[in-house]
């Protein structure tokens, strides 16, 4: 408790302490966004252009290793490394999207159901619980075999499965903020209710949303991987960490390099985005540790 | 983490449970015994309701065929002793006397009738087409039997043993009784049904008074046949000796069990949709070849396991053309083609394939993609459900330029049953392409092929209609396919270039 104490009031006094326990999660996360954001620049070839004469060829502290192919080839000949660069491109544009979409929602929904409370919420709370009953894998399948696959509809998807935490937690805390001497005096004072939301109630509960939506990135980046894994995910040729390890699985004992390293890539950068939501709790807001996990 | 400690121990336990059973080739009372694992199960026992190659290889085993194909294709006699054509439009068949079914029962021409004309009946089986050409069947006497065709088809002998002509008795050849053959099938076949629990095993055992054995006794008494889809639990299932045979090994793991292989009656190729600009300009189409590099897709996708062909047919086909080569990559020919047929700036077309239709489906899509885009031809790879797939393939709807993989086998071992199977108007292609249609060359070649009963003059006409598609390139043609199974070292195989694997054609070393 004493750390987080000290997180949330930085005593500039005491001089600067670095918060260890958030930079050093967050340089995976950093690395992944930079390789996100600069892919075309940072990847040594293309994607998506393969040589058959030069697949499964090993990474370059192996023998037999490919000038220029760092971390290999894969099972087209495709360099391992550049693939990886670009899929950090399509799972973090995804997951961010989606998050996006779903904290927006969620969070609206959630105010709107907590604030008026009633009939609405009734219906909200019921809608909520029976999605959370509802297996989400087997959800993503039915709406994606009738939509098809595409990155848009992938956003949606997983949006649809990341709005329910928001606005179950959201909610709760409106619930219990709204009765506040200075929620009602805003309300006395006549202020109408998109301004007791957005202006009072919105900035007290931010920073559990932000929190929320750091967990959120990282578990919609593992369900976007699983989607992919079965084929339902991005579409080849273009390079996501799902679909480059299921390629790979029936090569995992000629080619180690063409399953480990993607799936290398969803493990630390999804770990490093759970350690730095932990953080980000820890400095944000103390009071909701049960809460949001 | 308790419960999935006690899933992983349970399913430890399930595994060592079915090694110890598999694990006795010899039965309890010393009876020889083989496990087959094909990636699928077999969707129905009744031979009329599908011409899928793994479940065919179910019904090959139970049931008998008029004519069979030996080991090497050559035909031979099975349920029909001899066969002679009376006139043009008719011929009588005699059948073997004494053959039994396996309830007990004789075979008698009656039963032939009855299973023929089910398959006559449109909308009662699936393989209707393979005999569209038979207008009657009449029974002449206990084993004598008469075929009436439409017009002069030579290719009568060969249409008794293609699949879908097998014979089971008159009985559950009604609507009613097919109900209960496509759960307990009775034939006349080598083996015969004892039980079956889907997706886990189905066992038959030898038919010691089966016609076939030629005075020999049956070298395995029992087989199961396991089915497992996975390709990497499949091939250690073999490792591990829980399995005999296993069919469908990936050819990048060939070298890590025992592999027997054999040239197949199989092709690999893209129906292609050129019914629109650009594909409907034959240089684009023949452009799609020569900036495809099949030689190296077919070494480094395929471990060299195919043969790069052009013109339509197999050379298991009776009208395989060897003057016909496969085009050669030339990049630079695509490119002056494509700038030819006024496309230079490039076109697009959208590559579709049904998950597990082969082995590394979706790399050959990719592979092609890439290939193609050197020479500006722009492919969307869409890979898509199989259920999907089926219903492009039966509702004839691949989109305009679009093209669709597909591994066609020839049914007959003759051009009519692969080329004119898959090109005539009503086929999975014809109604892509121009050539198809009736008025066109090669239209008009393959129908008089089809009713010519002179051996050398279809050969002629066959000769015609390869070269037509090898200029015309109504479809992407890649590759001959290879056959390729893996077999623990007791037992002794010969695999079939025709895919089908027949307990009966086994032997086990003691």
């Amino acid at each position: 408790m004493s750390e987080a104490i000290a997180a949330v009031a930085p005593a500039p006094a005491r001089g600067r302490r670095i918060p260890w326990g958030m930079v050093i999660p967050a340089v995976p996360v950093a690395l992944a966004l930079v390789a996100a954001l600069a892919a075309p620049w940072v990847a040594p070839a293309s994607p998506t252009a393969g040589d058959l004469a030069a697949r499964l060829k090993p990474p370059m502290w192996q023998e037999a290793a490919l000038a220029g192919r760092p971390l290999g080839t894969d099972l087209l000949g495709r360099d391992v490394l550049s693939r990886l660069i670009w899929g950090a491109r399509i799972s973090l544009v995804i997951a961010v999207a989606a998050t996006a979409l779903g904290a927006t929602v969620g969070s609206v929904i959630g105010l709107v159901s907590g604030y008026y409370r009633g009939r609405l919420d009734r219906v909200v709370t019921k809608v909520i619980d029976v999605q959370l009953a509802f297996p989400f894998v087997l959800l993503a399948i039915a709406v994606i075999a009738v939509a098809g696959p595409s990155v848009p509809v992938l956003v949606v998807v997983l949006a649809i499965g990341a709005w329910v935490a928001h606005a179950r937690i959201v909610r709760g805390l409106v619930l219990s903020l709204r009765e506040r001497d200075y929620v009602q005096a805003a309300v006395a004072l006549g202020a109408r209710t998109p301004r007791v939301l957005f202006r009072h109630l919105l900035p007290e509960i931010l920073s559990v949303i932000v929190v929320l939506a750091t967990f959120d990135v990282g578990r919609i980046i593992i369900l976007e991987s699983t989607l992919s894994f079965l084929g339902l995910g991005v579409q080849p040729p273009t390079p996501s960490w799902g679909s480059d390890l299921r390629d790979a699985a029936v090569y995992v004992r000629q080619a180690w390099w063409t399953a480990t390293f993607p799936g290398l890539a969803i493990m630390i950068v999804v770990l490093g985005l759970n350690l730095v939501g932990d953080a980000l709790r820890d400095a944000l807001d103390p009071r909701t540790r049960r809460m949001t996990r | 983490m308790t419960s999935s400690w006690n899933r992983r121990r349970f399913l430890a336990a399930a595994g060592a449970g079915t090694l110890a059973v598999a694990a006795r080739p010899l039965g309890a009372q010393g009876r020889s015994q083989v496990v087959i694992s094909q990636p699928a199960d077999a969707t129905t026992m009744d031979p009329g309701r599908s011409t899928q190659v793994l479940t065919v290889n179910y019904f090959a085993n139970v049931y008998d065929t008029l004519t069979r194909w030996d080991n090497t294709l050559k035909l031979q006699p099975a349920l029909a002793t001899a066969w002679k054509a009376v006139n043009e439009t008719t011929w009588d068949v005699t059948l073997r006397a004494g053959v039994k079914f396996h309830d007990g029962l004789p075979l008698t021409a009656d039963d032939v009738k009855a299973c023929y004309d089910r398959i006559l009946t449109p909308g009662k089986t699936v393989v209707t087409a393979g005999f569209a050409t038979i207008e009657s069947v009449q029974v002449q006497g206990p084993t004598a039997l008469r075929l009436v065709t439409k017009k002069p088809d030579p290719l009568i002998p060969v249409r008794m043993a293609q699949m879908g002509g097998y014979v089971y008795p008159a009985r559950l050849a009604t609507d009613e009784g097919v109900k209960e053959l496509a759960r307990k099938p009775i034939g006349t076949g080598a083996y015969r049904f004892v039980e079956w629990a889907k997706d886990d095993r189905l066992v038959m055992d030898a038919n010691r008074e089966w016609w076939g054995w030629d005075g020999k006794p049956p070298a395995v008494d029992r087989v199961i046949w396991k089915p497992i889809p996975d390709d990497f639990a499949r091939l250690s299932a073999l490792q591990r000796g829980e399995v005999d045979v296993i069919t469908n090994v990936p050819p990048d793991q060939m070298k890590i069990v025992r592999t027997l292989t054999v040239p197949a009656t199989r092709t690999v190729a893209f129906a292609m949709n050129a019914t629109q600009p650009p594909l409907a300009d034959k240089r684009v189409r023949q452009a799609l070849h020569y900036a495809m590099d099949i030689q190296s897709i077919v070494k480094n996708l395929y471990a060299g396991q195919g043969r790069a062909m052009s013109g339509g047919v197999a050379d298991t086909d009776f009208g395989y053309n060897p003057a016909l080569k496969a085009y050669p990559y030339e990049p630079e020919r695509a490119r002056k083609l494509l700038a030819e047929a006024g496309v230079a700036g490039g076109i697009d077309v959208a590559l579709y394939a049904g998950s597990g239709t082969m082995v590394n489906d979706k790399q050959l899509l990719e592979a092609l993609a890439d290939m193609w885009s050197k020479v500006g031809i722009r492919a969307r790879v869409e890979m898509v459900e199989m259920a999907s797939r089926q219903k492009m393939v039966n509702e004839r709807a691949l989109p305009a330029n679009s093209l669709l993989l597909i591994n066609p086998q020839s049914t007959l071992l003759d051009a009519d049953g692969s080329l004119w199977r898959l090109l005539h108007p009503t086929g999975l292609n014809g109604k892509y392409w121009i050539g198809s249609q009736p008025g066109q060359r090669f239209h008009d070649v393959m129908e008089a092929a089809r009713y010519t009963l002179d051996a050398q003059k279809r050969r002629e006409l066959y000769v015609e209609a390869t070269r037509i598609v090898h200029e015309d390139k109504p479809w992407l043609e890649l590759f001959q396919e290879v056959v390729l199974y893996g077999a623990s070292k007791r037992v002794t195989l010969k695999p079939r270039a025709d895919y089908r694997l027949l307990a009966s054609e086994l032997t086990l070393a003691r």
